[in-house]
């Protein structure tokens, strides 16, 4: 009797194993399906700035500010040219004439030589834009990076003038789906290691494919 | 009636009762020990033919050791080398960090033959060439800009690389990867070597490929760890096993050319042997894999120096249990245990001071770095202090807004690859709250249910929180070497991986707290959500390289 209650409750226990695997393949097809239906962040505009160069550290909390700039209609983020290992906090905003057009905030932690900040969606062009960015309390020095220009319209750190004009670009969601682009994508991924890079992507599917399966096989056989 | 009994009613004619239900149960345990006994006879001749088969010099004791592996051990480390060789296929050359130097060491040992010198330039041109016609300069740092993909492009990098025109001889430097210890490199000169009629690409991926073996030993060890720690609950193993294999931390650095990657199949082996030690005995024999484990530690990476005061005092404390029992005996294996650790840093320090070098050679300037300068130890306390955890009252506030426990460290070992330029979205690391707060809460509760047994095992959990201690002061004091320009400079999510072993037990913990009958069943949850990480890791990196 004790023998059949036991191997009642380790059947029960497979069965309940089995459903949270299942859940778990179905959950993670749905959130798969969905990311591929988003579309990838694509450069919406741009201003004239062509390099990295350092134009002036900075430290938070400070604001740096730069006129003369060109919001393109669509933009939905804004991505700066600074350099942290990990950054403070980041509020944007975007004034024409003293209006504040957009804004945006990004959380500290972000790490890497550009920043991207989510700012409200732009609906037409405007031109001679003031772009501010508030930094928060940091003792990391945060690097400037643009072009070095002698011109009078440079990047400002409160009433200090930067070396030159900060690289700026403006952002926002691309019309094709990750699904459309995927060929294109797959076909990247070999980059001179492969004759094709359709190759290299169906290998690493291949891969992940195997891993799904011998990983699904182990725990349903282990857990009970 | 089945056959089964029939049969058991006409070997035993003569009992009336021989049908009845005990009886019948009787017969079952009978039939299945005979059936054990075959199946042992049949795997014993397996092994056997095996053996006859490889006629490889084999200790027995060691071929038992190896086929006691349980079969999901195994099946783990092949999870782990499979996710690596997938990572070593998305991450384009040159994208884990500090790759370039690393393979420049290689590259020094095979073509000029020589380990490197410090300040002694840095890449061959065949390396350089790569290294700037994938446009690595460009991409590292700027999640904005993709791999190099135009036709064009490719075609004219790919025909530079292949002309064999360019020096594969470095001008004798390797970068940040000068002062590393060579044990590493020299193992990947075999792959390099293998691949030396192709291009540099080539050659890489098959050193990475290397490196995924490494992971696949760490997932081992990390099984076998489990197994020690936690003997009582088989399935709790696979959980633990399964869910450091499938951590994408880990496959992203074994999939590349990093000695961390041999550093976590080598910290792994120690906790496993420590574990076994704590549990069966210091036997001579553990001692000296104990002693050898440490050895290839201390000649992988300087970061193992981290592990090493805790595991000394693991032996330490084994050796004084044992001494009750054995009496010296106990204390001659935790001689040779240390004399075998030791022996590199000897052996090496007795070169310097015959050839008239500092004692540790080139060590002697990490050494410096981490103690001289600007340093006052209460300031260092408290930098390493917040490196972790929330400043405490009166502490300097040395890192502004940045929550270090979350952003630095929880956020990074969620997901961070590349040169840690390549993060999620802020929503996915505030949803791994979720699932992180209840691994963490049933582990407590498991814990907690358990204490007696915790209170029996002190010695040994003090000997893993000295180990874990030590790697993350060894970890805090180089982050304190660039303070306070870049306070986080030196501070990577990665150097926490030869702790792994424990996020093993902390998975295993977690399913075991939620009780016998929902055990498994949190245990497959656990898994699956190593899993999705594990390909959203990917796809991330996908996304961010070739989008």
């Amino acid at each position: 009797m004790f023998g059949q209650s036991k191997s009642r409750r380790i059947g029960a226990i497979s069965t309940h194993v089995a459903i949270v695997v299942v859940a778990g393949l179905t959950l993670m097809a749905i959130a798969f399906g969905l990311t591929l239906a988003g579309s990838p962040i694509v450069v919406v505009g741009k201003n004239s700035v062509e390099h990295y160069e350092e134009i002036g550290p900075i430290r938070g909390p400070s604001t740096v500010c730069q006129d003369g700039e060109v919001l393109p209609r669509g933009t939905s983020a804004i991505q700066f040219a600074l350099y942290a290992i990990y950054g403070p906090r980041l509020k944007v905003t975007a004034s024409s004439n003293g209006r504040i057009l957009t804004k945006g905030e990004r959380g500290s932690g972000w790490i890497g030589e550009t920043v991207t900040v989510p700012v409200n969606h732009i609906t037409r062009n405007v031109s001679g834009v003031k772009i501010c960015a508030t930094l928060g309390h940091t003792d990391e020095d945060i690097g400037v990076s643009g072009d070095k220009t002698p011109t009078a319209a440079v990047a400002t750190n409160g009433t200090r003038k930067l070396a030159g004009r900060m690289k700026i670009e403006y952002l926002h969601s691309g019309r094709q789906s990750w699904w459309s682009l995927a060929s294109w994508v797959a076909g990247h991924m070999g980059v001179l290691r492969a004759p094709s890079g359709i190759a290299v992507a169906l290998l690493v599917l291949v891969g992940i494919v195997g891993i799904v399966m011998i990983t699904v096989w182990l725990t349903i056989k282990e857990l009970r | 009636m089945s056959t089964g009994r029939k049969r058991a009613t006409e070997k035993r004619p003569g009992k009336a009762s021989s049908n009845t239900p005990k009886a019948s149960r009787e017969f079952t345990r009978r039939a299945r020990a005979h059936q054990e006994r075959a199946a042992r006879r049949a795997t014993a001749r397996r092994q056997v033919a095996i053996r006859k088969r490889l006629a490889l010099p084999f200790g027995e004791e060691s071929w038992r050791a190896i086929y006691r592996i349980p079969r999901a051990a195994w099946i783990c480390a092949l999870i782990a080398f499979m996710n690596a060789a997938c990572w070593s296929l998305i991450t384009p050359p040159f994208e884990v960090p500090d790759e370039p130097d690393h393979i420049a060491y290689v590259q020094l040992l095979v073509e000029n033959g020589h380990l490197p010198q410090q300040g002694a330039g840095s890449y061959s041109e065949e390396e350089l060439a790569a290294v700037d016609g994938l446009g690595q300069p460009a991409i590292h740092g700027k999640p904005a800009v993709r791999a190099i993909f135009s036709p064009q492009q490719q075609e004219r990098v790919g025909a530079q690389l292949a002309s064999g025109n360019l020096s594969r001889r470095g001008s004798g430097g390797a970068g940040l990867a000068d002062n590393d210890p060579p044990l590493y490199y020299a193992l990947q000169t075999i792959p390099y070597a293998m691949g030396a009629g192709g291009t540099i690409l080539g050659r890489i991926e098959l050193m990475r490929l290397l490196s995924a073996l490494m992971g696949a030993i760490a997932a081992l060890f990390v099984f076998m760890f489990v197994r020690e720690a936690l003997p009582g609950v088989p399935w709790a193993w696979t959980v633990g096993g399964l869910g450091a294999a499938l951590a994408p931390l880990l496959g992203f650095i074994t999939g590349g050319v990093n000695p961390d990657a041999m550093l976590v199949a080598v910290s792994a082996a120690l906790f496993y042997c420590l574990a076994r030690a704590f549990r069966r005995g210091l036997t001579r024999r553990l001692a000296i894999a104990i002693g050898l484990v440490m050895a290839i530690g201390f000649i992988t990476k300087l970061n193992f120096v981290g592990l090493a005061p805790g595991a000394i005092l693991g032996l330490i404390l084994l050796a004084r249990r044992e001494a009750r029992a054995s009496g010296s005996d106990a204390y001659r294996s935790l001689a040779l245990a240390l004399v075998l650790a030791m022996s590199p840093v000897i052996l090496y320090a007795l070169v310097n001071v015959v050839s008239s070098h500092p004692v540790l050679g080139l060590v002697s300037g990490e050494i410096k770095a981490l103690t001289g300068g600007h340093r006052s130890i209460s300031k260092e306390i408290s930098y390493i202090w917040q490196l972790y955890l929330p400043r405490l009252p009166g502490m300097h506030d040395d890192f502004g807004e940045l929550f270090t426990t979350r952003q630095l460290w929880f956020n990074g070992l969620i997901g961070l690859y590349g040169w840690v330029d390549t993060p999620f979205p802020g929503w996915v690391y505030d949803l791994a709250l979720i699932p992180a707060g209840l691994v963490a809460v049933l582990g407590i509760r498991e814990m907690t249910s358990r204490r007696i047994a915790l209170h029996r095992r002190v010695a040994e959990l003090t000997a893993y929180a000295a180990m874990s201690l030590g790697a993350l002061v060894l970890v805090g004091s180089s982050g304190y070497a660039s303070y306070p320009t870049f306070p986080t400079e030196f501070v990577e999510p990665r150097y926490l991986l030869p702790l792994l072993p424990l996020l093993g037990v902390v998975l295993a913990l977690a399913a075991r707290g939620a009780g016998r009958r929902l055990g498994p069943v949190v245990g497959a949850l656990v898994i699956m959500l190593m899993l999705a990480l594990n390909i959203f890791s990917q796809l991330q990196v996908i996304a961010r390289f070739y989008g």
